[in-house]
């Protein structure tokens, strides 16, 4: 039984925590700034010569309901806010400034500098972000202590009592809904109803400090530690069971400190540079456990009681640390050449004990072969280049890069199986973790060739061998060639410059289907030893491209053009790359191949069946200013880009069989004449389209005043189409559904779409030349229809559901009530601004 | 003891040689002045620059002494052609505006006489953009103040990047992206323009090298590893903004699908019901990996999982 928390009813214990710690960090900001403010006066007396700019600002927002997208990464409110800056320095080269901005706000930035301009140099920073995930936030958890979540047992018991299984997907048995579901529904929505606010976001506070110092002209050393603590909430998806989700807060509170430093040493001829960096990571919460709302008992999967696991607990992330050392450097070479280089090596370690293996009273936890991982990662990188440029009209370029993630970490044996607190596997079953080792090897080069002045022609070549350890496909070797040339009709530094290259590259495999082994992730190995790769009942898709190691032809297109007649900045683009995942030549698999798999067209030849078919994305763009004169410059862009790929997959279960093989006998299209596997197969397409644009205007009509105006528009649709002559739905077995026979072949999603309209407009008047007042509005309105996040409820029922079909999944699944972050805001402020 | 008595000396002598170049400089610093009566507005405003107040004010050594010269080469010749009104001849004199007679190469050869033995600039003669005819002066003004930041030729850094990469600008609108509108990242925190270790310029050696300086919590290693994720950010998300949750590449599931498409429950077409069975109605969209986070909602430690029960990542 759980602790009981009837009195928390204002938020959660972190989110408490986190307004302690917002209180104290704001008096502190207060602290910092009147310090930097007072402090100084006395020490720039002298020869001092002082200056500086004091901004405030009144703001005023008006908003609609939900502000966390406006505000993710910043925290415009009513109220007061200020950027001051002071700068001092004397004729020696001294120099001290300070610069804050929104002292004691949830968002601000402060910052000291001083030392010697081009001798040393001293930072100090203190630098605060917010992340704001969600404004209205509601949950019926509450959090006791950091990282437990308790539900009321009361409530458990209310709904365990319910006798309805939310999320039960078989329809007999074991698991399955006994009872109507109206009970348990009008009960969650009672309990949702009284739940409370929780704060979804993070707040990052960094604190750095940085100094760099010259010790001859031709040696330069710095060394630069900071800490960032991250606390607060984001959203987390709880599991207790196959299916069921309850969403709840991951409590987030950690460390990380980063030391840096480096020395350097720089003469005519050539340069060098040491550099060694360090960094930890702590975690301060561990785990978390979260109540099962539904469940007060914790039971069995597979007996007569249909209940699972009364809780759920989490492995959060667990604190790592690493470091790096490097030596890079550059020549200058005879036939005009020059060499760049750097080694770097590091290590990334983790060793955090083994914790909550499951919570589920009822299963015995694992004997673990060891207590933690002992993680181990040894990094290498070597990148060296070579250029010449003999003469004037050709030069040549040559590369090469070894780069090693080394994982040393140890298999680690776990007997017994559990997935989600429901069921305990034979101890005789053992799961073993792959720990993923790649290197990559790169050799290029390239030469280029000026027919003429103005003209530069460029071809270059590369390779990349890449193995891999543990991974589906372990070598592959990406072969690419490039063509390019630059135009300046008008000389080297001329106004007009034109730039293109196109690109073509394959990625070649030593395999071509996906070992199921790797793709679940773990090792099924009888006690005797003998692995059974992934169990018979998977079935092993043939040809398989998977996204990031599946072979590929690309080709590539770049052009890019600059024009900067007297006044005027054109800049133009067009990029064009074409993936395509099919052509694998090195082995067309047979009948022999895959044995289990009857019903494999082997006529496929060449031609990738499965996975990404192809992967394109276009764009193009103008980019216009124009000074018109010294009072007024306008400016314009546009953007296009497509983005479109095409995936294709089969469903896995055999359930489908007979009832296809039946729709074929009785001559229901289109199930005859094909076999029952390919009536599995599905095509997915989406395309994204982007268009943005906006443009800009600055003008000081008169002296005293200054205007500024910029829109921006961006308009992007998203189109996912799906065709198959079989859909399955959401996972359930389809024996028996009418959507198995006579339902749509092709059933497209609505299309999504994301608007986001920007203004900016301000006029600051200049009273004198030290004092100047502005108004400044802003505009922002976000519209997002996605199916993905449209009616996203507290709380999601049978009865809600088309057709009141078990959309398996959703009912049952209690969320915090993210949903769609469209927002409309306009922000009104006014400015005071002085200098001195 | 040793090593503290040679670490004095050392700096005993820096600063005793940094002396005698300072006195031997003052003479020569006086060029400058000759420039300001001319030039007399860019000389002030470069006068209030971090530079000008080393070169014009307290200049370092003998070449920095120089003055003006220091970058546009000697003057002499110019300084007569313009007694003559042919100050505008751009033979004359080493000149970095856009119709000047140097190279890309050559201007960019005299700032890095100054300017490249920091870790920021060591692979510049190798970099991208050096190879590519980019100029100092083309993200850089140095003759007056227009960004606070490093004499940008643009206010803020990636306005200055967005200049060129205009695809850029455009992802900074979507609807997920890095905090690089707001100002609280820029660029020049992943990447190097003046020559990356890693590839597309980048600050280290490979993608998620760069991704783990900020999200460190994603570095591990961990017990379970999910190997796209370990081997490229960029496998699954577009840092420069997308509409897709999280920055994602494509939507949940399909995303996943792209990989997951051969077993169990990730073979499923999801698709919406509304479109079968005819109802129009607003309605939940459906199934657990349809809506709000897709695949996520369940299998939320998709970056890699320390638990023993988290081999798929659920836990």
């Amino acid at each position: 039984m759980n602790m009981v928390n009837h009195h928390d009813t204002s938020g959660s214990l972190g989110a408490v925590t986190l307004r302690r710690g917002n209180m104290r960090y704001k008096l502190a900001s207060f602290a910092v700034v009147a310090a930097l403010m007072v402090v100084p006066s006395p020490a720039l007396s002298g020869d001092w010569k002082t200056g500086g700019e004091v901004e405030l600002r009144g703001v005023q927002v008006n908003e609609s309901s939900q502000m966390s997208k406006f505000n993710e990464y910043r925290d415009i409110k009513d109220g007061a806010e200020a950027t001051i800056e002071m700068n001092a320095d004397k004729d020696d080269k001294s120099f001290v400034s300070l610069w804050a901005e929104n002292p004691g706000k949830r968002t601000q930035d402060m910052s000291f500098k001083g030392g010697q301009y081009g001798e040393w140099g001293i930072g100090l920073r203190y630098n605060q972000s917010p992340h704001n995930f969600w404004d209205g936030g509601r949950t019926i958890f509450n959090e006791t202590s950091p990282g437990v979540y308790v539900v009321d047992d009361r409530i458990q018991a209310a709904l365990q009592g319910a006798t309805y299984v939310p999320n039960a997907t078989a329809t007999t048995g074991s698991g399955a809904a006994t009872t109507t579901t109206g009970v348990t529904d009008a009960l969650v929505r009672d309990i949702l109803a009284n739940g409370h606010p929780v704060d979804m976001s993070l707040d990052r506070k960094m604190t750095a400090a940085d100094l760099n110092y010259n010790l001859t002209r031709n040696i330069r050393a710095s060394v630069n530690v900071s800490q960032e603590v991250k606390q607060g909430n984001r959203a987390f998806a709880t599991v207790y069971t196959f299916g069921q989700f309850r969403e709840s807060e991951e409590p987030i509170n950690t460390e990380t400190t980063v030391l840096n430093g480096n020395i350097g040493y720089q003469d005519d001829s050539y340069k060098l540079m040491f550099n060694y960096n360090t960094s930890s990571f702590t975690n301060k919460v561990k785990t978390a456990t979260y109540d099962n709302p539904y469940v007060a008992t914790d039971s069995h999967y597979g007996t007569t009681a249909t209940y699972y696991s009364d809780s759920a607990g989490y492995v959060l992330t667990p604190d790592n640390n690493a470091y790096q050392m490097s030596l890079s450097g550059a020549a200058s070479l005879p036939l005009n050449g020059r060499f760049t280089g750097i080694w770097s090596m590091g290590q990334m370690k983790q060793n955090d004990p083994f914790a909550l293996a499951w919570t589920n009273s009822l299963l015995t936890q694992p004997s673990l072969s060891r207590a933690s991982l002992d993680g181990k990662v040894d990094t290498q990188n070597r990148d060296f280049r070579l250029d010449f440029d003999p003469v004037k009209m050709f030069s040549i370029g040559l590369r090469h890069n070894y780069y090693h993630y080394d994982n040393k970490t140890e298999m680690v044996d776990f007997y017994g199986y559990v997935v989600a607190d429901r069921s305990a596997a034979s101890t005789t079953v053992l799961r073993r973790n792959l720990p993923l080792s790649f290197e990559y090897t790169t050799w290029a080069g390239d030469i280029g060739f000026k027919p003429i002045d103005t003209l530069k022609l460029g071809l270059g070549y590369d390779k990349v061998d890449r193995k891999r350890i543990n991974r589906e496909v372990e070598d592959s070797a990406e072969t690419g060639y490039k063509l390019g040339a630059q135009y300046r009709p008008i000389g080297d530094m001329g106004w007009l410059f034109l730039k293109g290259n196109y690109g073509v590259s394959q990625i070649r495999g030593s395999s071509h289907y996906v070992d199921v082994t790797e793709d679940n992730g773990y090792l099924t190995i009888a006690a005797n030893g003998t692995q059974t790769l992934g169990g018979a009942t998977v079935a092993q898709l043939p040809m398989l491209q998977k996204y990031d190691v599946g072979d590929k032809n690309r080709d590539e297109i770049n052009i890019m053009g600059n024009l900067s007649p007297e006044n005027w900045s054109i800049a133009a683009s067009f990029i064009s790359r074409n993936d395509i995942y099919q052509h694998m030549d090195h082995h067309i698999p047979t009948a022999t191949d895959f044995p289990a798999w009857a019903g494999y067209p082997t006529a496929q030849g060449l031609d990738s069946l499965y996975g990404m078919q192809d992967n394109k994305m276009n764009s193009y763009g103008l980019d216009v200013s124009y000074a018109v004169s010294e009072e007024l410059s306008v400016t314009g862009f546009y953007n296009y880009e497509k983005y479109s790929y095409t995936m294709k997959s089969r469903r896995s279960a055999n359930v489908t069989t007979a009832n296809i093989g039946t729709a074929g006998a009785a001559g229901i299209a289109p199930y005859t004449g094909i076999s029952p596997y390919e009536q599995s197969d599905w095509t997915q397409t989406g395309e994204d389209t982007v268009s943005t644009y906006g443009f800009g205007v600055e003008t000081r009509p008169i002296k005293e005043i200054t205007f500024s105006l910029n829109y921006t528009q961006s308009d992007g649709k998203g189109s996912t189409g799906l065709a198959g002559p079989f859909l399955a739905w959401g996972g359930q077995s389809l024996a028996g559904s009418a959507l198995v026979f006579g339902s749509p072949i092709v059933s497209n999603l609505p299309d999504t779409t994301n608007k986001l309209s920007a203004v900016m407009a301000k006029v600051d008047y200049h009273l004198t030349k030290k004092f100047s007042l502005g108004v400044s509005y802003m505009y922002e309105k976000l519209e997002i229809v996605d199916w993905a996040l449209d009616n996203v409820n507290l709380y999601n029922s049978a009865g809600g559901n088309p057709g009141g079909v078990n959309n398996n999944g959703v009912m049952g699944n209690i969320l915090l009530g993210v949903g769609n972050p469209s927002y409309d805001v306009s922000v009104y402020m006014l400015t005071g601004k002085m200098k001195f | 003891m040793r090593l503290l008595a040679r670490t004095r000396r050392t700096l005993a002598f820096c600063a005793v040689a940094t002396a005698l170049a300072l006195v031997a400089s003052k003479a020569e610093a006086a060029k400058s002045s000759d420039c300001r009566p001319c030039h007399l507005q860019t000389h002030d405003a470069f006068k209030e620059t971090i530079m000008g107040k080393i070169i014009l004010v307290n200049p370092r050594d003998s070449e920095e002494a120089k003055g003006c010269e220091t970058c546009h080469g000697p003057a002499d010749s110019h300084v007569a052609a313009a007694d003559k009104g042919e100050g505008k001849d751009l033979t004359k004199i080493i000149s970095f505006k856009k119709h000047s007679l140097q190279t890309v190469a050559e201007k960019n050869d005299i700032c890095m006489k100054c300017h490249s033995n920091d870790s920021y600039k060591m692979l510049w003669t190798s970099s991208a953009h050096q190879r590519n005819g980019v100029a100092c002066v083309d993200c850089h003004t140095i003759m007056t103040s227009v960004s606070k930041e490093r004499n940008l030729a643009k206010v803020k850094i990636a306005e200055t990047c967005f200049q060129c990469h205009t695809q850029r600008k455009a992802q900074s609108l979507r609807t997920n992206h890095m905090p690089y509108r707001e100002g609280k990242m820029t660029c020049s925190d992943c990447h190097n323009p003046h020559g990356g270790v890693g590839p597309k310029m980048l600050k280290e050696a490979t993608v998620n090298e760069t991704c783990y300086t900020c999200h460190m919590e994603k570095r591990g290693p961990f017990l379970w590893e999910h190997a796209p994720v370990r081997e490229n950010c960029g496998n699954c998300h577009d840092p420069h903004g997308t509409n897709n949750h999280k920055s994602t590449v494509a939507k949940m599931p399909f995303l996943c699908q792209r990989c997951h498409a051969n077993t169990n429950h990730p073979s499923n077409a999801y698709y919406d019901p509304r479109a079968v069975t005819g109802t129009t109605a607003a309605l939940p969209p459906t199934g657990a990996w349809m809506y709000n986070r897709g695949c996520i909602n369940c299998h939320q430690q998709v970056h890699g999982s320390n638990s023993p029960s988290g081999p798929r990542f659920n836990r």
